[in-house]
């Protein structure tokens, strides 16, 4: 049973992390709002998000949207980058993006789940 | 500012007979004061001479009210609000809050919420199809002015949003914080019972940046004597959006994600979840919703990164245009 529970908590990320990874491999925007689709769909039917559904859409975005924000991080160093420039300056670029890129998504994506589920938990860290 | 000053960022409540609950908005503290004192206090606005304030009350009496305000720092003496190493708060506006002015802030927040993303989308769609040539204008200029412009309207953005909701605010000013210079609002948002509110005003700095982006971008097109000055201030305006949108401590992306998944104090939170075995042990105790709240910690502590990564960026940035 405890072995059931840790595949499905496993289990239930890696679907929108797959369809992530292949919007970003077709670069295909409707793939990619099928993995934000999908992010919603596992956490509302999750037991362990209920009543926090918000925590579980922050968390499963952070993961889901690595493969996406890691293909918009590399197309904007690639874009920013000149003959003159160290390499060094265009990691730096794409690391900035990347972050830009995942704070603008979780913000998004938040707001979305707010408006979703009004009535959540508060969240502790006691 | 030619007299002693109350300080403005107290809320006075009148609790029982001789007695008045005084609220300090800026150090979250709650203390009470006699009647006379806090009568006498509400009437020093700068401009009016304490002495002359109660004929009725002697020299010494007057001396007395006064040292008893400085000794519990109710009082300002100029319009610089901190100072230390490397930051200095300089007050520019302690706006009087009347009906007009909320009304005022009220339609500034309706027009905000409503332009700010088909003027960005506009902007964004026909620059992009035109790509007019960006050569007319100071680049350097560009860039001083769309920080002239898009640091006092961030700001601007969030008094209006806060006096549109019905919050509080004391005061507007300019800093420099860590020899990078700024503005800021102090404002009081307890009183905005809405979440969803609360989150637009965190916001509001953001969608003046990004309205500001767009009808920067439209007047590139619009103005091709000037397309590379209104070229660099939208980028500025945009970097300045993108910017506070990250969760880094102090930022408004930090104030609006905590607000979105109910979490108060965020970055502190995270801090002490992590660092404190204790809680870490408890937190695990709580089973997978537990070890969420440590993953969300975790993640919260390392886009703090992100502050660093920009210094380096930018220094790397002005190292690369000077050589």
């Amino acid at each position: 049973m405890a072995f059931l529970k840790r595949a499905a908590l496993l289990g239930h990320a890696a679907v929108p992390l797959l369809l992530s990874a292949f919007a970003a491999a077709q670069k295909s925007v409707l793939l990619g709002c099928a993995a934000a689709a999908s992010l919603f769909l596992m956490v509302k039917i999750m037991p362990v998000w209920r009543r926090r559904e918000s925590l579980g859409v922050f968390l499963l975005t952070a993961l889901a949207g690595v493969p996406l924000n890691l293909y918009g991080a590399v197309q904007f160093a690639r874009f920013a980058l000149t003959e003159e420039e160290f390499f060094a300056l265009s990691l730096l670029r794409g690391a900035v993006c990347f972050v830009v890129l995942l704070c603008a998504e979780e913000i998004l994506l938040g707001l979305i789940a707010r408006l979703l589920w009004r009535k959540q938990l508060p969240i502790s860290f006691e | 500012m030619k007299y002693p000053r109350i300080n403005n960022w107290l809320i006075f409540e009148p609790v029982r007979q001789g007695s008045c609950r005084v609220t300090d908005c800026l150090y979250d503290e709650v203390f009470l004061l006699s009647g006379a004192l806090a009568r006498f206090a509400k009437q020093l606005d700068g401009k009016t001479d304490p002495y002359a304030v109660d004929p009725r009350l002697s020299w010494r009496e007057v001396r007395s009210l006064l040292q008893a305000l400085e000794e519990n720092d109710l009082l300002r003496q100029d319009r610089i609000l901190c100072k230390s190493f490397g930051t200095i708060c300089l007050t520019l506006c302690i706006p009087r809050v009347t009906p007009l002015l909320r009304a005022a802030a009220f339609l500034i927040n309706l027009l905000l919420n409503l332009l700010w993303l088909p003027l960005l989308l506009a902007g964004i769609l026909l620059f992009w199809n035109r790509l007019p040539p960006l050569e007319g204008g100071s680049l350097v200029a560009g860039c001083l002015c769309g920080l002239l412009a898009g640091i006092p309207l961030h700001e601007l953005g969030h008094a209006c949003a806060c006096l549109a909701h019905r919050g509080r605010v004391f005061e507007l000013g300019v800093m420099v914080q860590n020899f990078l210079p700024g503005a800021y609002v102090l404002m009081d948002i307890r009183t905005v019972k809405n979440r969803m509110a609360r989150v637009q005003i965190y916001s509001a700095g953001v969608q003046m940046n990004l309205l500001l982006t767009g009808i920067l971008l439209l007047l590139t097109i619009g103005v091709p004597a000037m397309s590379g000055a209104f070229f660099c201030a939208a980028v500025i305006n945009a970097f300045l959006a993108l910017l506070n949108l990250t969760f880094i401590e102090g930022l408004d992306g930090t104030a609006i994600i905590s607000e979105l998944i109910g979490a108060e104090d965020l970055v502190g939170s995270a801090k002490r979840a992590l660092f404190s075995r204790k809680r870490r042990q408890r937190l695990m105790k709580k089973g997978a919703a537990g070890g969420a709240v440590l993953v969300l910690s975790a993640l919260v502590l390392l886009l703090q990164l992100a502050l660093p990564m920009i210094y380096c960026l930018n220094f790397a940035e002005v190292i690369q245009w000077l050589f």
